[in-house]
């Protein structure tokens, strides 16, 4: 039994070390490309500029009055800043930032024709996923700080701080990591099969933006976008991470979108990989995976 | 050269079937980016536009939604524009092709122009569907002068394609020029233009430049053309001004793509591998 869990423990040890091993390979890949990689680093602000100017001219100043009504929030500039964040540190749908995420790494190493034997080596398949998830959790999540950062210096937002605000807040931006790195698994799976990338934007960047109320109200959505955005667990992370720094969440109790948000993490987690899983399989059963 | 052009549109239309996922990403995709600008807009102001009275004062439009939707949908277009022509030299220069096809075509220039015009048909498609999608969901309303708009959207596309030229420049210099011509056309574009808030938020001297850019012109002409109903002898001396910047964009377009290939030759730098 000693020696199983010091195998464990070894082998344990061996995928963390491929899963940094790959994080590191991509950050190293994506310093080669210095704009882009400058523009990764500080795309979000580029994306909220013209939110909030047009924000800030629709409203002639920071005070919307329907937020007020239907919020009781009425500096918007607190509303879009809480949800961008939480938006950011999911990393999809900015429009700024292209060929990002762990489905354009597949389909990358896949177009140049490495991916087989990047899968020959000696680590679960799913390090792959995982590796390059880690790069872009990391990297989504210095997002997050720098935004933070900056609303709290710059912007005088109106936050409610609590310290079992800020632990919630903290937890669920972790949840949302893990959803990141979880939702590449299936990210990559459609990139696989369709054999294009932009697919996955199209499946799964560009609705999330559309189904989360990142800085809009969802109860505006016409349908069936708003019935999307309802059964879509990314809203309620959003809305809880808004409203454990505001005053109260628009979708839900707190407690419950929390709850959502854990078993949503692990759903995701669930399918992502098994499904993952079924089509490289396929794949490399029928001799699909390479392109060429 | 226009048989040389004439055959890179088909070798376009021919090459852009065989891959249908791009067409569904930039049919349905934009929307998914324009919409939520629209709700938040909707969220700030109120369904109906019930807090918008600092925008009557601003801008003297009463349609809001019109007035952010219109520019939008022509941001996109010229954001799906400005990709396909750089991708199509990008994508050449990746698989290598670049250095063959010039060799073997006369005019450098008839590789982007014969593109254009094959990507012209998809762009109709495009316009269409992102207007179909905001009349049904996004509530957009229109008062349209058909001569006037037709007049305005010609114009505007010229200008397009002549910054397109420059962009693609871009292409044979910067390595991973995609980002940046994403982050101009998205960004520069969408902060310089008066594409979602008017221009006079800005400084004086910021106004001033940001009226260089053709699109500034262009977005306000089609607000008139859709919104407005305006009629052409009364939108033309904005309108002589959006033609003579595409003029000038053209010159310099084309001037920066003759350079940058010469350059690009002499240097070795035409393949990425």
């Amino acid at each position: 039994m000693i020696g199983d869990d010091g195998h464990s423990q070894s082998r344990a040890r061996e995928v963390g070390s491929a899963i940094y091993t790959i994080a590191r390979n991509e950050l190293l890949l994506q310093t080669r490309y210095r704009t882009k990689f400058l523009l990764d680093l500080f795309s979000p602000v580029l994306a909220l500029a013209p939110i909030m100017l047009t924000a800030y001219f629709l409203t002639s100043g920071r005070e919307s009055g329907n937020l007020a009504q239907s919020v009781g929030l009425p500096d918007h500039f607190t509303f879009i800043m809480l949800g961008y964040m939480a938006f950011a540190a999911l990393g999809v749908g900015n429009p700024i930032m292209h060929y990002t995420g762990s489905a354009w790494t597949m389909r990358m190493l896949q177009e140049t024709g490495v991916l087989e034997r990047n899968l020959l080596a000696p680590m679960p398949r799913e390090a792959l996923i995982l590796g390059t998830g880690l790069y872009y959790a990391v990297l989504y999540l210095f997002h997050v700080a720098y935004v933070l950062a900056a609303s709290l210096i710059f912007l005088d937002l109106d936050f409610a701080l609590t310290a079992s605000g800020i632990a919630v807040a903290g937890g669920i931006l972790i949840a949302m990591s893990l959803m990141a790195i979880l939702l590449g698994f299936l990210m990559s799976a459609v990139s696989l099969v369709m054999r294009d990338g932009s697919v996955a934007l199209l499946v799964i960047h560009r609705p999330f933006l559309l189904l989360t109320g990142a800085y809009f109200l969802v109860e505006l959505l016409p349908q069936p976008f708003r019935f999307l955005a309802m059964v879509n667990p990314l809203a309620y992370a959003i809305d809880a991470f808004r409203g454990s720094l505001s005053s109260s969440t628009l979708l839900l109790p707190l407690a419950v979108e929390c709850f959502i948000v854990i078993v949503s993490t692990v759903l995701i987690g669930i399918v992502g990989i098994w499904v993952f899983r079924r089509i490289l399989d396929r794949q490399l059963r029928t001799g699909e995976l390479s392109i060429y | 050269m226009l048989m040389e052009v004439i055959t890179t549109a088909k070798y376009g239309l021919i090459s852009d079937r065989r891959s249908y996922g791009w067409i569904l990403t930039t049919t349905i995709g934009p929307f998914f980016l324009m919409a939520p600008f629209v709700l938040m807009a909707e969220s700030l102001v109120g369904p109906g536009g019930r807090f918008n009275e600092p925008f009557f004062e601003a801008t003297g439009y009463s349609n809001y939604l019109g007035w952010l939707i219109i520019p939008l949908i022509a941001l996109n277009t010229m954001n799906t524009v400005f990709s396909n022509v750089s991708q199509s030299l990008h994508a050449q220069k990746t698989f290598g092709t670049l250095e063959r096809i010039l060799v073997s075509m006369q005019y450098p220039s008839s590789l982007l122009i014969g593109r254009c015009i094959s990507h012209g048909t998809f762009l109709l498609w495009f316009v269409g569907v992102l207007a179909g999608l905001s009349f049904l969901f996004l509530g957009l309303e229109v008062n349209v002068n058909a001569v006037s708009a037709v007049v305005v959207i010609a114009g505007h596309l010229l200008a397009v394609y002549g910054m397109a030229f420059a962009f693609a420049s871009m292409f044979l210099w910067i390595e991973d020029a995609f980002i940046v011509q994403t982050a101009l056309s998205r960004v520069v574009f969408g902060l310089f233009t008066g594409a979602t808030f008017p221009l006079s938020i800005y400084p004086d001297w910021v106004e001033w430049l940001a009226r260089l850019i053709p699109f500034t012109w262009a977005f306000d002409l089609e607000r008139r053309a859709f919104l407005l109903a305006e009629p052409l002898p009364s939108i033309a001396p904005d309108l002589s001004i959006l033609l003579g910047l595409t003029l000038v964009w053209w010159i310099i377009g084309y001037g920066c793509f003759r350079i940058m290939l010469n350059y690009s030759k002499r240097k070795g730098r035409l393949g990425i591998y």
